[in-house]
């Protein structure tokens, strides 16, 4: 019995995958512009047309034969992030950082021959499932010290989630010793609740357990206050509003000197956030309509 | 909200009216909806008399019994029918001015039938007396003969077990060289010639039994088969507790007989027996009909098609299964929440299981994956192009399941036949995606998917390999059109999966 009612309450409060795509996806948003979110290409035109802030891009390769040229005109930048316009999940994102006139990736250095290769391969549609796709270098975005306060790793990522215009949910994501750098869910990231109302961040998720603090660093999560938080959910209600999507996730960095940036935006953003918040994505909608 | 009910309309439509109009196939034509049998034949006795004398005919029709169902068809000429024992006669009196014939006509249904017989029951049990009979040395079947009695022994040997006599009376009577003859032959002369067809064979198996005190008789009848024929057929029942058990000796079916035999008469009897004087003939007219067809109202009678073009059954079944089996994914994915590499993986894998036996399939199966799945870590090293690496990987599944193939073959796991082909590009598939996904989560979570993705299969496996579901889609292939309706509600169905409950359960403290 006690289950049973367990289970009502979840089915009362959490959104599933099915009621996500039926309900949420597929009536909010048109297939023919889920390419303003896929393609990061088209997405940060729109960024930018509208002055929405995001790391400055240096440039967008799209031929194999412009590579060389491209590269001659970004090299001068210390710090730099190439990526498929069209990848997923994080995949082919390469950061290049130069030590002492030296290109380095990950602790390693690299060749120029290497870096070609990796644009090369972007344009040749590895990362993005055989279609040809474009890479783009971009601004490195450096982490606010907030972040590094908590866990002195990778570049730690917000998740708003708006339907038409209204943030619904957030979450910090945030690396791990196991995650590598990477903040996803999946590959070991901690997912992060955020209150909306307050800016504090609630308990750490890891996909297995909560916790109050960080589990490798022990510094403390729990009701921190996130920096800029109101700029952040006017920065994700601003970007709503320009694209023709009204169910999406936005993703979100605090650089340390320029602030918030949008990174990129997602049609079909992931139900873990209700883990990471302890609380159902069904429930808050219903709350919001109520209002 | 319009659409919504538009699409209820449509999507109930679609699962009822097939439905409906198979209840009417069902009442509206005389078919039984069975595997066992597909086919039924009529067989007509035609008896040719003439000599304008007085002529007395007899001979034996058919009774229901566990494995055949008989129902009387038309006759040209009422007979008087009595029962005698434990069979039933016809009798025919009579005078014709002119040579004319008699016409007997029935339906039989049979089924396959066949025994299992406990080792360990004993050679010698103590019998009943009304068995008594069944021991007897007869005029053709003669158990007190010297060389039949030694032979006897001989082939018992040391044997305690019932089955193991039996088998090796068996075993040595099948391998007696068959003759085609309708002459009489009875058990001697069976053993001193060593050659003898059904009736003599059967009688030499029966005197056997006898001789060694197991109850055993002949039971005669015809084999049916789509033609018209003179030969009927003999063949010996022993009895094994209080069942009367099967065997037949010339087309060794051991403690089993196939559907098609027509059981006519116990006892060794003839089957046609008429007075002299006369002229006499005959003929058994056979016709095998289907009975699964369902032919009125069918739009699609597949059956028909199958037997008129020789278009193999298996085509039909391989096409007709396969939209079950992909919403049978769809509901796994959508209601049960295991996901599985794409969708048609499961159920292309498990029709190919249909073929090749389940747990060889498997084996090699995933060993393709497994092996073409490591292709995968150089080729992305070095950076192949997608569309190539595929292709790379397509040729290392080939070279791996040919290897397969040869191995599976010499220990003899595989039937040669097993069609491998459109497995063969899925298993690519399936393995770059392994591959991809043990890299990007890890290859506990490769192995994990891959998992889920057998148990759908298999899950999958077990409903179409019923057979009557393969026999009733074959018969009525427009459930397919339910299948449909219901895949378009599954498609709106919002609930949360099961799984979900289990991913989210720490949404809501409990």
């Amino acid at each position: 019995m006690r289950l049973l009612k367990h289970m009502q309450k979840i089915r009362s409060s959490v959104m599933g995958m099915n009621q996500r795509n039926l309900g949420l996806i597929y009536p909010n948003n048109a297939k023919k512009n889920y390419k303003y979110a896929d393609d990061k290409y088209l997405a940060k035109s729109i960024m930018e047309e509208n002055g929405i802030a995001c790391p400055r891009t240096y440039a967008v390769v799209g031929k194999i034969g412009e590579i060389e040229a491209a590269w001659n005109a970004v090299k001068e930048w210390n710090k730099l992030v190439i990526k498929p316009a069209k990848g997923a999940g994080g995949n082919g994102i390469m950061i290049l950082k130069k030590v002492n006139d030296q290109w380095m990736k990950g602790g390693k250095v690299i060749d120029e021959f290497h870096i070609f290769s990796h644009i090369a391969n972007i344009i040749f549609g590895i990362f993005s499932f055989g279609d040809s796709d474009v890479a783009l270098i971009e601004e490195y975005v450096q982490p606010h010290p907030f972040f590094h306060k908590i866990y002195p790793e990778g570049v730690p990522d917000f998740r708003i989630i708006l339907l038409k215009g209204i943030p619904l949910m957030g979450m910090l994501r945030m690396p791990t010793d196991k995650s590598n750098g990477k903040a996803n869910l999946h590959q070991g990231g901690l997912g992060i609740g955020v209150a909306m109302d307050t800016g504090r961040l609630k308990q750490a998720y890891d996909g297995r357990k909560h916790f109050d603090l960080h589990p490798d660093s022990k510094h403390q999560i729990l009701n921190k206050r996130i920096p800029h938080w109101e700029e952040l959910v006017a920065l994700s209600v601003q970007t709503a509003k320009h694209f023709p999507l009204d169910y999406l996730g936005v993703d979100l960095v605090i650089d340390e000197h320029k602030g918030p940036m949008i990174m990129e935006v997602n049609v079909r953003p992931g139900l873990g956030i209700q883990l990471a918040n302890k609380q159902g994505l069904k429930e808050v909608i219903e709350n919001v309509k109520l209002d | 909200m319009n659409q919504n009910v538009t699409l209820r309309i449509v999507s109930l439509f679609l699962i009822i009216a097939p439905l409906l109009v198979i209840g009417i196939r069902l009442q509206k034509n005389e078919g039984t909806f069975d595997i066992n049998p597909e086919h039924k034949y009529i067989v007509n006795y035609r008896f040719g008399v003439g000599g304008n004398a007085d002529y007395k005919i007899r001979t034996f029709l058919p009774t229901n019994n566990q494995r055949q169902e008989v129902s009387f068809a038309n006759s040209s000429l009422n007979g008087n029918i009595s029962l005698e024992g434990n069979n039933k006669l016809i009798r025919w009196y009579g005078r014709f001015d002119e040579a004319d014939t008699i016409d007997y006509a029935f339906e039989h249904k049979g089924r396959d039938i066949s025994y299992s017989i406990d080792p360990k029951l004993p050679f010698k049990a103590e019998l009943d007396p009304e068995y008594f009979d069944y021991l007897m040395a007869t005029e053709y079947i003669q158990a007190d003969d010297e060389k039949i009695k030694s032979l006897a022994n001989e082939l018992a040997g040391k044997s305690a077990g019932l089955r193991d006599v039996i088998q090796s009376y068996f075993d040595f009577v099948h391998a007696i060289p068959s003759v085609a003859t309708s002459e009489l032959t009875d058990a001697v002369t069976a053993l001193e010639n060593f050659e003898a067809s059904c009736n003599g064979k059967s009688r030499l198996f029966v005197a056997l039994c006898r001789s060694a005190q197991i109850p055993a008789r002949v039971t005669g009848g015809l084999i049916l088969e789509d033609t018209r024929k003179k030969t009927s057929h003999l063949w010996a029942e022993v009895l094994v507790g209080d069942k009367w058990v099967p065997f037949d000796a010339l087309n060794g079916h051991f403690a089993s007989l196939p559907g098609h035999y027509l059981e006519l008469y116990k006892g060794d009897e003839f089957l046609i027996t008429h007075n002299s004087g006369i002229e006499f003939d005959y003929i058994y007219d056979i016709k095998k009909e289907r009975v699964n067809d369902y032919p009125f109202l069918a739009a699609l009678n597949l059956w028909e098609i199958i037997d008129e073009a020789s278009i193999p059954v298996d085509m039909f079944q391989m096409l007709l299964l396969l939209p079950l089996g992909a919403f049978l994914v769809a509901i796994f994915k959508n209601v049960i929440g295991l996901k599985t590499y794409g969708v048609f993986l499961p159920v292309l894998i498990s029709l190919a299981l249909l073929e090749t036996g389940l747990v060889s399939g498997l084996v090699l199966f995933s060993s393709i994956v497994l092996v073409v799945a490591l292709v995968n870590f150089p080729l992305e090293k070095w950076g192949i192009q997608y569309t190539s690496k595929i292709a790379m990987m397509l040729i290392a599944v080939v070279i791996t399941a040919l290897f397969a193939v040869k191995l599976l073959h010499e220990t003899n796991w595989l039937s040669a036949s097993a069609p491998l082909f459109f497995p063969i590009i899925i298993l690519t598939i399936i393995s770059e995606r392994f591959a991809k996904k043990a890299e990007e989560e890890g290859v506990k979570s490769a192995i994990g998917l891959y998992t889920s993705t057998l148990v759908v299969t298999l899950f999958i496996y077990f409903i179409l390999s019923s057979s009557l579901i393969q026999n009733f889609v074959l018969t009525f292939p427009e459930i397919i059109l339910s299948v449909a309706g219901l895949n378009l509600m599954l498609g709106k169905w919002i609930g949360l999966r099961l799984t979900e409950y289990h991913r989210f359960h720490k949404v809501i403290n409990a």
